[in-house]
């Protein structure tokens, strides 16, 4: 299990930190962040191993994405899973942290298409997402359970948990303030856990 | 009744386990687990704890036990050479409290310890179980700071578990295992009545015997070979991959498996 955070406004340093030390207990492999920047738009950083800190946003960056990754399928087995294999993933405008498995055949059509073609398997969401797919669609339509947070400018920051097949959603949890808001698959101080399969607006950016 | 672990066989568990799973004992599944449950919850007070979680059928019933508990943290212990068909069940089935941790043995590793492939005795068997479970327990309640991890260690399995199911280790860390002196009959019965979902490893040969674990780790193989053959039968692409590499017999065996 993946774990994932979304940091945005002015976050407290001890959420930002118990919203980033819970998701990243979840992925041992490697671990990412997007933040996005006025005018310059995303910027990925990877790098091996668990979440360790995170980019306080500020007016800079109004909003971070983190993912801590439990390798499932890497491109060479028995090998430590490659950084660049990682997540968030972003593809135009739109930027995915996502924690879950899909089957071969689900997503199938969005495989190969034009757009992302990396390795893996949550590349298909991310396809589905930015050709502007409905993600209340996704409902009923996965085997597995799923979590998913995406965000696009002047669109905003989204966060989804899809309920698997006799399996509950995978958790995420968030905190609504004026000022500030976190998500992560961990509990935190003052989060409530998302209701499943419903795509909530966490933040508006 | 099901054997001990090591003289059972594959037909032995899959009859019981159908048996407890259309035929669900719910009332006998729901005391084995509240007498348990009160059991550890008595056992544990004062302790900062957490239970491991491996994904196999003992963790399975234990987190039922530790869930009624009260007790939400748990470890799973990986190395980079689990099955990935185990990593994606456990993925989707692992519990919200499950902490990850991962231990850097992988194939460059196995490539210097080629006398770890397929353990055929005892004490190669519990080198890995050092190497992985053991480190990795403990580098997560350093960093946690618990002080007893729970176990799903049954007698009927051979386990060490321990007088009264607890035992201190040398660096005085303690373990306790709740489900001790269940009898297979039992955990399965928790299971059946509990509808647990068990991860893919158990339909694979030999699978309750084997557990689940580190593919380079399979017990009671013939010969290297038969444990190539097993693995190339479950994923062909670790041995794939472990032959391009240079695991010693791995080339034979991608070379039988694709002819």
């Amino acid at each position: 299990m993946c774990g994932l955070v979304a940091l945005a406004g002015a976050v407290p340093p001890d959420l930002a930190r118990a919203a980033t030390e819970g998701a990243a207990a979840r992925g041992p492999h490697s671990n990412g962040w997007a933040t996005w920047r006025v005018k310059q738009g995303w910027r990925l950083s990877h790098a091996a191993g668990r979440l360790d800190g995170w980019p306080a946003p500020s007016s800079l960056y109004p909003v971070a994405i983190g993912h801590s990754r439990l390798a499932t399928s890497t491109a060479r087995p028995g090998d430590a899973p490659d950084p660049d294999e990682g997540q968030p993933l972003t593809l135009g405008g739109l930027t995915l942290a996502h924690n879950g498995t899909l089957q071969p055949s689900e997503l199938a059509t969005h495989h190969n298409s034009e757009l992302y073609r990396g390795p893996v398997d949550s590349g298909r969401l991310l396809n589905y997402l930015a050709l502007g797919r409905d993600p209340a669609a996704l409902v009923g339509q996965l085997h597995a359970p799923q979590a998913l947070i995406w965000a696009r400018p002047h669109v905003g920051l989204y966060a989804m948990r899809l309920t698997g097949v006799r399996v509950p959603a995978h958790p995420l949890y968030a905190v609504d303030a004026d000022t500030y808001t976190a998500v992560s698959s961990a509990p935190i101080p003052d989060g409530h856990l998302l209701d499943p399969d419903t795509p909530h607006l966490i933040w508006s950016f | 009744m099901i054997p001990r672990k090591q003289q059972s066989t594959q037909d032995d568990w899959i009859g019981a386990l159908r048996s407890a799973y259309q035929q669900p004992d719910v009332a006998r599944a729901q005391a084995l687990v509240a007498t348990a449950a009160e059991q550890l919850a008595e056992a544990t007070q004062g302790y900062d704890v957490a239970y491991g979680w491996s994904g196999g059928k003992d963790s399975q019933g234990l987190r039922l036990v530790c869930e009624a508990a009260g007790i939400r943290e748990c470890v799973l212990v990986i190395s980079e050479l689990e099955y990935p068909a185990f990593l994606g069940w456990a993925t989707d089935h692992m519990p919200w409290g499950c902490t990850v941790e991962a231990r850097p043995l992988d194939l460059a590793w196995l490539l210097r310890h080629p006398d770890m492939l397929f353990p055929r005795d005892a004490a190669t068997a519990s080198k890995w179980f050092r190497l992985i479970q053991h480190t990795g327990q403990r580098a997560y309640a350093k960093r946690t700071g618990i002080d007893m991890l729970v176990l799903g260690r049954r007698r009927a399995d051979g386990n060490f578990v321990g007088p009264d199911g607890r035992y201190r280790d040398r660096a005085g860390f303690e373990r306790l295992s709740p489900i001790a002196d269940w009898t297979h009959e039992d955990l399965l019965c928790v299971l059946g009545a509990n509808r647990c979902p068990l991860p893919p490893c158990y339909g694979w040969p030999r699978g309750f015997r084997v557990g689940t674990g580190a593919w380079p780790a399979r017990q009671w193989t013939a010969s290297p070979a038969h444990g190539w053959q097993e693995v190339a039968t479950i994923d062909p692409t670790i041995v794939d991959h472990a032959a391009h590499i240079g695991i010693p017999g791995a080339r034979q065996a991608a070379a039988c498996a694709a002819s």
